[in-house]
C-alpha cells in the first residue's frame, strides 16, 4: 500500500513520513486533505525530493488514497479487534472444524431453492433479495461478522474502551443477544444452531431434505419449498440438540 | 486520531450499532466531510478485512470448495451404490457456476436417495424410509 503512495520509490519512505501520514483519511476528510497539503507545501515531508513531477504525483496519491492510510501499528491494532470478533464467530462452529472459518461456514450454508436470502438492515428488520450468483454467501458471511462487531460486548467478556457499569445498563441481556445471533444465523441460511455444541452435517441436511421431498413428491403434491426447507432445518436442529449416549450405556444394551 | 484503528471506544460502539449493516458498509455513497465520522472508521476497518464483492479474491476459494464438495459426494455415492449394485449415472457440469453447482448437488443427492429408496422396495416390498 505504501508502495502506491510513494509511487514505487521505497527509498523515499522514512519514519517521519509514516508518522505524519498514517491514520489520515484524505478520501473522506477535508481536514485531512488540508493537513496533507500543508505538510507538503511546508516541505515537512519528502523535503529531499527535487523532482517536482514526482512530488506532485505523491501528493496526488496521498490526497486520493481511498482508505485510511495504514501502518503496521494500525494493522496490528485492527487485527486484535478483528480477532475478538473472529473468536465470537468461532463459537458457533464445531470445535473440530477443518479448514478456514470461511470454508467451514460455506459448508453449513444452504441457499433456498428460489435463491432468496435475507439481508439485515436494522435490529429486527430484514429485506429479501434474489440473486443468481455468489453474492448470497458473500453477504451472509459478512452479516455474521457485522452482528458480532456491533454486539461484541454482549457476546464476549471483552468491552469497548471506556466501558463502565453505566454503559452496561444500556446494553441488552447477554442471553437475548445470543438469541438474536442465533436467529440471524438461521435467518440468513446457515444450518447450525449457533450454540457451541455439535453441528449438523451438510450431508445430513440434504438427506433429510430429500426424504421430506420424497414423502410429498412435487409430482403429486403442490408444495411450498420454503416450508419444506424450514421443516428440514427444524428436524436437523432437533436431532442435533440430542445428547449422545455414553459408551458404557451402549455396552449395557443386551441383544 | 487515536480512535481511527483498533478496538472501538464505548461512544463509537453504541453510535455505530445503528448503522453497522451490510448495505451501509458497502454503499458506494460515501460523503466527504470536514472530519471523519466514527462510522467511516469502522467501515474502513471492516472493508480492509472483508473485501467488496467485486474485489473479493475468495471467489476462487468458494468455487474450489464447491468442487471439492461435489467430488466428495460423488465418491460417497459411487462407493455406496457399488456396494448395493445400484447403477447411477453421475456427472458434473463443465461450467462451475454456482447455480449450476447447487442444482447438480441437489440432483445427485435426490438421485442417490431415490435409487436407494426404490432398491429397498425392490428387495423386500416395503418402504424403508
Amino acid at each position: 500500500m505504501w508502495y502506491k503512495i510513494i509511487c514505487n520509490n521505497p527509498y523515499l519512505l522514512d519514519l517521519r513520513i509514516l508518522e505524519k501520514l498514517q491514520r489520515r483519511y484524505s478520501a473522506l476528510s477535508l481536514a485531512d486533505r488540508q493537513y496533507i497539503r500543508e505538510i507538503f507545501e511546508q516541505s515537512d515531508i519528502f523535503r529531499y525530493i527535487d523532482n517536482l513531477n514526482l512530488r506532485a504525483k505523491i501528493l496526488d496519491t496521498s490526497l486520493n488514497y481511498s482508505i485510511i492510510i495504514p501502518s503496521l501499528k494500525i494493522f496490528f491494532e485492527n487485527t486484535k479487534y478483528i480477532k475478538t470478533i473472529t473468536d465470537i464467530v468461532k463459537r458457533i462452529l464445531s470445535s473440530n472444524s477443518k479448514g478456514t472459518i470461511h470454508q467451514t461456514m460455506f459448508r453449513y450454508y444452504i441457499l433456498s431453492e428460489n435463491r432468496i436470502f435475507s439481508i439485515q438492515y436494522s435490529e429486527n428488520n430484514y429485506i429479501e433479495r434474489q440473486t443468481p450468483n455468489l453474492y448470497s454467501f458473500w453477504s451472509v458471511y459478512r452479516q455474521i461478522y457485522l452482528f458480532a462487531i456491533y454486539n461484541f460486548c454482549g457476546l464476549t467478556d471483552c468491552y469497548p474502551l471506556g466501558f463502565i457499569c453505566i454503559s452496561r445498563a444500556k446494553y441488552s441481556d447477554i442471553f437475548e443477544v445470543w438469541e438474536r445471533f442465533r436467529n440471524l444465523i438461521s435467518r440468513v441460511g446457515f444450518v447450525f444452531s449457533g450454540s457451541t455444541g455439535a453441528r449438523p452435517d451438510r450431508t445430513e441436511f440434504i438427506a433429510i431434505r430429500v426424504f421430506v421431498s420424497c414423502l410429498r413428491s412435487p409430482e403429486f403434491f403442490i408444495c411450498n419449498k420454503s416450508k419444506l426447507n424450514k421443516l428440514t432445518v427444524y428436524i436437523v436442529s432437533v436431532f442435533f440438540s440430542m445428547d449422545p449416549r455414553s459408551i458404557p450405556e451402549l455396552d449395557s444394551i443386551q441383544i | 486520531m487515536e480512535n481511527r484503528c483498533g478496538i472501538t471506544d464505548t461512544e463509537s460502539f453504541f453510535h455505530n450499532q445503528k448503522y453497522l449493516y451490510l448495505d451501509n458498509i458497502y454503499s458506494p455513497n460515501q460523503l466527504v466531510q470536514e472530519t471523519v465520522t466514527i462510522f467511516a472508521v469502522k467501515r474502513n476497518i471492516f472493508k480492509f478485512f472483508f473485501l467488496g464483492f467485486e474485489t473479493d479474491k475468495n471467489q476462487n476459494t468458494i468455487r474450489q470448495y464447491i468442487q471439492n464438495f461435489q467430488n466428495s459426494v460423488l465418491q460417497e455415492i459411487t462407493a455406496v451404490t457399488a456396494e448395493n449394485g445400484v447403477d447411477i449415472e453421475l456427472s458434473l457440469a463443465e461450467d462451475n457456476t454456482v447455480e449450476d453447482n447447487t442444482a447438480i448437488n441437489n440432483k445427485i443427492a435426490i438421485e442417490f436417495f431415490s435409487a436407494e429408496y426404490y432398491t429397498a422396495i425392490g428387495n423386500n416390498g416395503d418402504i424403508i424410509w
